[in-house]
Parts: C-alpha cells; structure tokens; sequence
C-alpha cells in the first residue's frame, strides 16, 4: 500500500496538463478538469480501482460541490466543516473511482459558487481522460462535409386567387 | 406521415374552397415540414397543366429567438420573440430535389422566386449566412454528425396560382416547461448574432472580406472534453476550425447567448483581419494574465457588448437555462487593475466606445478602424493594450485625451507599442520595464519567470525581450541559469511580427541556446521557465537567467 501512495505522489508530481497548451480561445465559464493518474502508464483497466485527478476551475468563489461517477456513485463532495474559502479560483481534487462501466469514464460535478452575492447552480459534466482518449482526439481532425441535417419547421402555404 | 396527412388535407380543402367561392380572396393551410416528407403524389394531382405560366413565389422565414431575462440571468422562455431569418442562403428545389433557384433573405426574412405555374418545390432555408460578393460565409453545422449544415425544409407541393406565399416558422422547441420538440432555431438564432456582428462592422466602415466560418453546434456538444464528435468539447471556444459551441441543456447551451457568441466571434475577427498573440487558456477576471491573453479576453467581451449595444455580457446556464453569470462591461472599479487584467482592457475598450467624444453609443469606428489598421497587424510588438493604444493614438487623435483618462482609470500609465515608461508592475518588480531590450550594444540582461501567478498563461511566467537588428549576420542568443546550476530549464520563443520564426525548447539544464541569420529588423523573444508553464507543478517556483547576444 505504502509503495503504491508512493506511485501516485510520484504521478502527481510529473503528471502533465494536456489541454493547457490548446490554443483554444474560450468565454471564461466554470470549467472542471479530470485525469486518471495513471494515464501515462497504463490503460485504465475495468473493475479497477483508479485515482483521478479533478480540477475545478471557476472565476466564481466554489461554495459546493458533489462529485458523482457516470453510473451515479457519489465520489466526493466539499467538507463543509472545513469549508473552501481561498480566494485562488482553481481546486483540486483527487478522488478514487472504481471504473467499471466499458466505454468512455464520465464524472459530473454539481457546482455552486457565488459571486457579487448571485449563487448560480450547475452540473458540469467531464471525460476522464486517459493517454489513450487524448491521441485518439489528435488524430480525430475535424473534416468538412456537404451533408445536410435538416430540422423540422412549421409552414404556412396562402394561395392567392390568380387575377 | 401526420405531415404528409396534414398537407394533403389542407392543399383538398383549399382546392375546394377555391372552386365554391368564386374566387375573391386567399387561403392559408399549415404543416409540419420534418426531415424526409414527401408529398410528390399529392403535389402531383394538382399539375393539371403543362404550359409553364409564370409565377410568383415569395413569403417570410422567421426562427423564435429566446432573450435573456431583464435581470441578465438565465433565458426567458415566457418572452419567446418571433424574428426574421436574415441573410440566409433559401434555395428552390424540384420534386427530385435539384436545386432551381437560391437566393438570400432580405434584412425583414422575406424572399422572393419567380418560379412557374404547377411545378412541384420545397423551399429550404440553410443555416448559411452568405454574401452575393462573397464578403462573408458563415454556417451552422453538426459536430456530430460529419459536419453536415443544419437546414430546414418545407413541403414539396405545386405553385397553384400565380402568386403563392410560404412562410417557414422555426420553433425552439420549447414546451413551456422544456424542450420536447426538435431544438430547430437554435442554428439560425447562432447565425442571427453574427448577421448583428457585421452589420455593425459594415456600418462602422469596414468593408473587406471575412474568410469563411464554421460555427458547431449540436444538442450533444457538452462541457465533458475529449471526442468533438461525441459533442464532447469542453466548453464554447474559437480555434483554427472554426466555433465550437455548447448545446446542452438544463447544463449550458450558448444559441441564444448572443455575448458569448460575439466574443467568440471577435476571436475570429483577431485571427483574420486583425491580429492576436494571445496564448489561449484559462482565464477570469480576478486573475493577473499574460498580457497578451488579457488584450484578447478583454477586447473580445468588449466587442461583444458594444456590437450588440448591450453593457451587460451574459451567459445563461443550469436547469432550463434559468440562471448564469454576467458582467457589466461599464464597470470601472475592478479590484484588479493593469494592462494584464482582462477586466481592465474591456473597461477601456467598452467606455471609450460609450463616452467618447463627438460620437454616437453607436459608433464603433476608431477601435475597429484601430483593430484593422496594417501597422497594427505587422508590428514586431505583441498585441496588447499598450499596442494598441499607440495605434489609436494615430487612427483618433482627437479623441486620444478620453483614451488616456480611461487608461489611468485602470492604472496603465504607458501609450507606447512596447508599454515604455509603464510603472505598474503588478505586484512584481521583475515584470518592468515590461519589455528589456536586448542588442550588440546592450548585450545582457538578467530575466526572471514565476509562477507567483499562477501557471501557463499568468503574469510573469513570460519576460519580454526586444531585440532591435541594424546588421544583417548570424546572431546567437543564448540563456543561462543566473544562479549557476539548479535544474531549470529555461525555454525561449522568437517572434517577427506577432509570428514564432523560431523555439528554443532543449531539455538541457539550465541552458538554451538558439543560432539564426536575422535582418535588419526588430525582434521579440519571450522567454519562460518550463515548470512555471505546467499547473500541475506545486510550490512557488522563481527563476532567474542570464541572457545574451553576440555576433557570430
């Protein structure tokens, strides 16, 4: 146990933040981040117990929040006896999750924070990122297609009487 | 097949009613046009003739747009306003579906085909904002289905008289309580934001072309980030493939968040007809950015606000769009003031535009005219508020005393490109003068990058180097650690013009070394310690280099 603590102190202290080197230009909304710790090493294996890595970020002060797995476990939640009062934007927040669904790993975060005295609620909802899903998104290039999707509307046909 | 009752019903009763009445007057009929209706064999036992008479098809597109609540937060749904589709491309099509005729809705949603008697068409309306001269292209597609363009369709039926009105209704879906239905105006309402946007660029004298935009949009396009084609995205954000916005709702969907939209947009605007140097990443209000980061976060709410004459930029979110976030673009009193504070540079930006002299609220003409002027784009500084005030200087100079006030307001002292004479060093001495200046007569200086902060995209995690060249010559920068050997690992980038010419990103310690022929030109290196770039770096990190340049 000792010398697995000791793997995943190590992974946190070399893990690597892929997306902040996106040049994305983005509006500045609440956003949450979550890795599996193990990312760089493994392949996240069913029925496994992984640490991911959970960053909130939010220009808001957080007043709670709840953490629940895809299949609706709960995982994590703010201790309000100990309430998160700093003033950096940014939380970090490890939790274990038990991975056992096949596909991709979502968690979602039921977010409350304040800010100019106005609470806002919200549920943010977040891939679980391994190494593998992040190649699999560089190679996945966004291409153009002459395809419609059309969507229904509603019509009004006026015949007028010819003159 | 309810459509394709409903259609024939009405197109029977019609006929009737036109063969009892004498024919004094007009009727209407409704239906429903879904995905792949088709009435052909109803249309068709009208095509009683096959001279081809002339006739005259036209009507109004509208799409129900949802506004914001009066308090800024959240959508109102009980306020559903019904607005024309404007500027969009609506095609003609026959009974195989080959495209007769296509033109553009007019600024009231209305169109016009002269068309002839008893043929069988079915309009379709695309979400295609489109220019005859093609000064603009911008379109509404499905991330998640390959990209396909949203469109919506009538139905397939015989022009009966000589004119003949169709008008399309596109519904948000909303039920009163929730979206049950189809969310079909979404894309047009997206494509209606940007209509605003450049009217308001025509208007204030712009009179280029805008390369062609893809927005993406799908009701699956959530703030889970990993597959775009799932709709996992992240959040609402501008790259190089275009817009990429949410659509889920009851967490966070943007079509009606014209503001988010708009600064969206104003990031393409910098990327195309103007310039931007920012770095990307996380951003807010409370935190000291990069510089440039801040310039463009800043001046994309800006812009947003004041193309839609509205100080309030507003974002709806959570459970039936009912709450979210804004902030009042007017105000002054930010707790974090400085040329690296986004709330700063979109107060100036957003208040020179209201109040201004000689110029109506309306007026946007010396910041656009500013934001695209040539020396602006090619400058070797970077994009920031310092550049820009320079170049307003120039572009507006009667209104230069307005600009100054509402600088010092923000605590920026300096109008020069490179922010000479700046003295607000925001909290850290190292980060003036804001550029040092390197060359063969002033051939070291000492830099230092933290991450006192935050990482990645903060204040300091970036020194700025100008480098003036009057000899062309093989030129060598080299950085070393300040303090001898401590593992850093010093990164360095330069820039000509806003644009990277060459990196210096070895892994080796405490050294980097970069060799290029330059000419006579003036440079731009930024330099930063790679650990201060990674967030998932604990501790306060500070290092100082050593930097040179010589002559080969």
């Amino acid at each position: 146990m000792k010398y697995l603590m000791l793997l995943i102190m190590l992974l946190l202290a070399t893990i690597s933040v892929a997306d902040s080197s996106s040049p994305k230009h983005s509006v500045g909304k609440p956003r949450v981040e979550a890795f599996f710790m193990d990312r760089d090493i493994i392949r996240i294996v069913q029925g496994q117990l992984h640490t991911a890595n959970i960053k909130i970020h939010s220009s808001a002060k957080i007043l709670d929040y709840v953490i629940y797995s895809s299949n609706g476990l709960f995982l994590k939640a703010l201790d309000q006896s100990s309430p998160y009062n700093a003033t950096e934007s940014i939380l970090s927040i490890p939790v274990q999750m038990s991975v056992s669904q096949q596909g991709r790993f979502y968690i979602h975060v039921e977010l409350t924070t304040v800010k100019d005295g106005i609470e806002t609620k919200g549920v943010i909802s977040k891939v679980v990122s391994s190494e593998t899903d992040i190649n699999e998104r560089i190679l996945k290039k966004n291409t153009s297609s002459k395809k419609i999707h059309l969507l229904p509307a509603s019509e009004t046909i006026k015949k007028k009487i010819d003159e | 097949m309810k459509a394709f009752v409903q259609l024939g019903l009405a197109l029977l009763s019609l006929c009737l009613l036109a063969a009892c009445s004498g024919g004094n007057g007009s009727s209407s009929s409704t239906s429903s046009a879904s995905v792949g209706v088709s009435s052909s064999s109803i249309a068709s036992s009208f095509a009683t003739s096959s001279v081809a008479a002339s006739a005259l098809l036209s009507g109004v597109i509208t799409y129900d747009d949802v506004p914001h609540k009066t308090n800024n937060l959240g959508l109102d749904y009980n306020n559903i306003q019904r607005k024309p589709v404007r500027g969009l491309v609506i095609e003609l099509l026959d009974a195989s579906g080959n495209l007769i005729s296509s033109q553009i809705t007019n600024d009231d949603g209305e169109y016009e085909f002269n068309s002839s008697l008893n043929q069988q068409v079915q309009l379709r309306v695309k979400a295609q904002l489109l220019n005859n001269f093609g000064a603009w292209n911008v379109s509404v597609r499905d991330n998640t289905e390959t990209n396909s363009l949203y469109a919506v369709q009538g139905s397939l039926a015989a022009i009966e008289t000589v004119t003949e009105v169709r008008d399309l209704h596109i519904s948000s879906g909303w039920n009163g309580v929730s979206y049950s239905d189809a969310r079909s105006a979404a894309p047009f309402a997206i494509l209606d934001s940007v209509y605003i946007g450049i009217q308001k660029l025509r208007m204030s004298g712009f009179s280029g072309t805008l390369p062609e935009l893809h927005f993406f949009w799908s009701v699956k396009n959530t703030s889970a980030e990993g597959d775009i084609t799932l709709g996992e995205i992240g959040t609402s954000y501008f790259s190089s493939e275009g817009i990429y916005l949410l659509g889920d709702a009851d967490v966070d969907t943007d079509e009606y968040d014209s503001h988010v939209i708009l600064h969206e947009w104003t990031h393409y605007l910098e990327n195309t007809i103007s310039r931007s140097d920012s770095i990307g990443g996380d951003h807010d209000s409370n935190q000291k950015l990069d510089m440039r980061l801040a310039f463009s976060e800043g001046l994309a709410n800006a812009f947003s606000a004041i193309i839609l004459d509205d100080a309030f930029y507003k974002d709806a979110l959570g459970r039936s769009q009912s709450s979210g976030f804004y902030i009042n673009m007017a105000e002054k009193s930010h707790s974090l003031r400085g040329w690296y504070s986004q709330a700063s540079i979109g107060s100036i930006l957003f208040n020179y535009h209201l109040s201004a002299d000689n110029r109506t609220e309306k007026s946007f003409h010396d910041l656009l005219a500013t934001f695209t002027r040539q020396d602006y784009k090619i400058h070797p500084g970077f994009s920031s508020i310092h550049l820009f005030s320079e170049k307003l200087q120039v572009e507006a100079p009667a209104s230069f005393n307005t600009w100054s006030v509402l600088l010092a307001e923000q605590n920026i002292f300096s109008i020069g490109a490179y922010g000479e004479g700046e003295t607000n060093a925001g909290g850290y001495s190292e980060n003036l003068p804001i550029y040092k200046t390197l060359s063969l007569s002033n051939p070291n200086l000492t830099l230092c990058s933290s991450n006192r902060f935050g990482s990645f995209n903060r204040l300091s995690n970036y020194q700025f180097v100008k480098i003036p060249i009057s000899r062309l010559g093989n030129y060598r920068i080299q950085v070393m650690n300040a303090m001898g050997s401590s593992n850093t690992d010093p990164d360095i980038y330069l820039y000509s013009s806003g644009k990277l010419i060459q990196s210096g990103l070895s892994s080796l310690p405490d050294l980097e070394v970069m060799q290029r022929l330059l000419t006579s030109d003036t440079y731009v290196l930024t330099l930063a310690e790679a650990k201060v770039l990674n967030d998932s770096v604990g501790g306060n990190i500070t290092h100082c280099f050593n930097l040179t340049l010589s002559m080969e």
